[in-house]
């Protein structure tokens, strides 16, 4: 099979737009397609502790609990205040959804801080490996929903995202027509602050070091 | 017989996926372990039952390539029953070799395995030639992996001495303490990594936003704080930011990633036989990129060119983001 980019703009778009009881409805859907198609999953999933969680894509209006173990796995929308959960996953949706397909490592998400992780972590590794297991293609869970008409859904998903991917890259020229392109510049000023704190920790260690010399010497 | 290009690619995978995904990209061989105390990763929702072992190895030798279980803890006091059945079921799978650390299990595999490669983990920390020639003589061991604490030239001078196959570490965690015999995360968790497989173990991990810093913590103590957009690191008690006379410093270890792609030619003149890269608890996308990228070195190393070619950036995988020769050309001893 052809190696396909998950359409994320597209995904984000309609997660932005759609009204909550479509998302909830949609995220059941969803599951029962994976389940059909990934029983090793669920029945892994199954075996972990009661764990409920919490993932918050940092860049959308909502937030999901994610429960598995004991009983079948589950997705649904948090409607007001924090559920009571075990940990809470945050981070872009983009990220999340790369995680759950396994194209990303996880590790190096966290290390750069792309995710985060608050509560219980053995929960979130659990989760983690056990996804990892599996050869997951949200796209094609997605299209699958659609019957019949999934191969024409899939071209005209992956269609649209391709000219979402042009406006967007165009707009992004626009508005920063001074910065170079490719530059984040952010990230950068993230990175210049890890890297002084770095140095500042090398130079603790050195201070260190030359007082007990000192203190040899003497 | 296998054909080895340059030096043998040991790859590490924590899944049936991970395994062909190692395997699909280039993997001379695998290392795994079994879903239990048994193996140094012993992470919740990782690791292997004895099917997908078999299954594994099925997948590995229909390609030429082997797959070696790391049974590399120590077994607990008057609990040596999981340990001798990971040792049979490894064999009745077809592994190609197992990795032990223990001197009572390197005995049994002997004795009731003895066609079944024994390769010393790097758990026995066996760095002179006396202990690698004490295990070879004693234990028939065919390979050690040496500790991480060696520069290359010791390397090439324990080499030279020793009678056994050598595998070194080339991409992963840097460890500073003597290998197996480390007590930190034991001594703050009560679970020992030596015999319950896990350093920092997940249960005890935890993290907890405050302001604009992170912290991470392993069990009630704190062992790091991330300024926002600071890269993180594990939170593991021989990389935990200590305060001193005022200052926060890494006084073991700083939470870097070992790389050691740019001295691959120095490893082979030294007479390195393997390279380990680090990893069964990482993600299968991880295992994808770095055996990619060092089969790529090591190919373009066999056909002639002088220097390790550039290859796709590791940098983002190394822990903490930053990346280290580590001991391979240290300036301490």
């Amino acid at each position: 099979m052809d190696e396909v980019t998950f359409p994320i703009i597209i995904a984000r778009g309609m997660l932005a737009a759609l009204p909550r009881p479509v998302i909830g409805r949609g995220a059941a859907a969803l599951m029962r397609s994976m389940r059909r198609h990934h029983p090793d999953l669920f029945r892994n999933l199954a075996a972990l502790p009661p764990t409920r969680l919490q993932v918050e894509p940092t860049d959308l209006p909502h937030r999901f609990l994610l429960s598995f173990g004991e009983k079948p796995a589950s997705l649904t929308l948090v409607r007001g205040d924090a559920p009571a959960c075990h940990a809470t996953l945050k981070g872009s949706v983009d990220s999340l959804l790369a995680l759950l397909e396994g194209r990303i490592d996880s590790d190096a998400l966290f290390f750069t801080r792309a995710i985060t992780i608050v509560g219980d972590t053995s929960a979130v590794v659990a989760l983690r490996n056990t996804l990892d297991r599996e050869e997951i293609s949200l796209l094609d869970e997605a299209m699958a929903l659609l019957g019949p008409l999934r191969g024409i859904g899939r071209r005209s998903v992956l269609r649209w995202e391709g000219r979402a991917e042009r406006l967007r890259d165009r707009i992004i020229a626009m508005r920063a027509p001074d910065a170079p392109e490719g530059r984040d510049l952010a990230a950068e000023c993230g990175s210049l602050r890890a890297e002084i704190e770095t140095l500042k920790s090398r130079l603790a260690k050195q201070e260190i070091l030359a007082r007990r010399k000192q203190g040899v010497a003497a | 017989m296998r054909d080895i290009a340059y030096l043998e690619l040991v790859c590490p995978a924590g899944t049936p996926a991970a395994l062909r995904t190692a395997i699909d990209a280039g993997a001379d061989t695998v290392y795994c372990g079994f879903r239990d105390c048994t193996n140094a990763r012993n992470y919740p929702g990782l690791n292997f039952d004895a099917k997908e072992l078999r299954e594994g190895v099925a997948y590995a030798h229909a390609r030429g390539r082997w797959v070696i279980v790391a049974i590399n803890t120590f077994p607990r006091a008057g609990d040596v029953g999981p340990w001798h059945r990971a040792i049979d079921t490894a064999a009745a799978c077809g592994a190609d070799a197992v990795i032990l650390a223990d001197i009572g299990l390197l005995d049994y595999a002997m004795r009731k395995h003895p066609n079944l490669r024994r390769h010393l983990s790097v758990q026995a920390a066996a760095s002179n030639p006396l202990s690698i020639d004490f295990y070879r003589e004693t234990f028939g061991i065919s390979r050690v992996v040496l500790p991480r604490v060696l520069a290359v030239d010791e390397v090439a001078s324990l080499i030279s001495r020793m009678k056994v196959e050598a595998e070194v570490f080339a991409f992963g965690s840097v460890g500073t303490m003597v290998e197996g015999r480390c007590t930190l995360s034991s001594y703050i968790t009560g679970r020992s990594p030596s015999s319950d497989g896990v350093c920092a173990p997940a249960e005890f991990v935890h993290y907890r936003e405050d302001g604009a810093f992170m912290e991470s913590c392993l069990g009630d103590v704190v062992m790091n704080r991330y300024a926002r957009n600071e890269n993180a690191a594990y939170p593991t008690p021989c990389k935990c930011r200590l305060v001193t006379n005022d200052n926060a410093s890494y006084l073991f270890e700083e939470p870097v990633g070992l790389n050691a792609v740019s001295i691959l030619p120095q490893l082979k003149a030294a007479g390195v036989t393997a390279l380990k890269i680090e990893g069964r608890q990482r993600s299968r996308a991880y295992v994808g990129q770095v055996v990619t990228a060092f089969r790529t070195v090591l190919d373009g190393l066999a056909r002639g060119e002088s220097k390790p070619q550039a290859v796709a950036d590791l940098h983002a995988m190394a822990e903490g983001g930053k990346e280290t020769l580590s001991a391979y050309k240290k300036g301490w001893k």
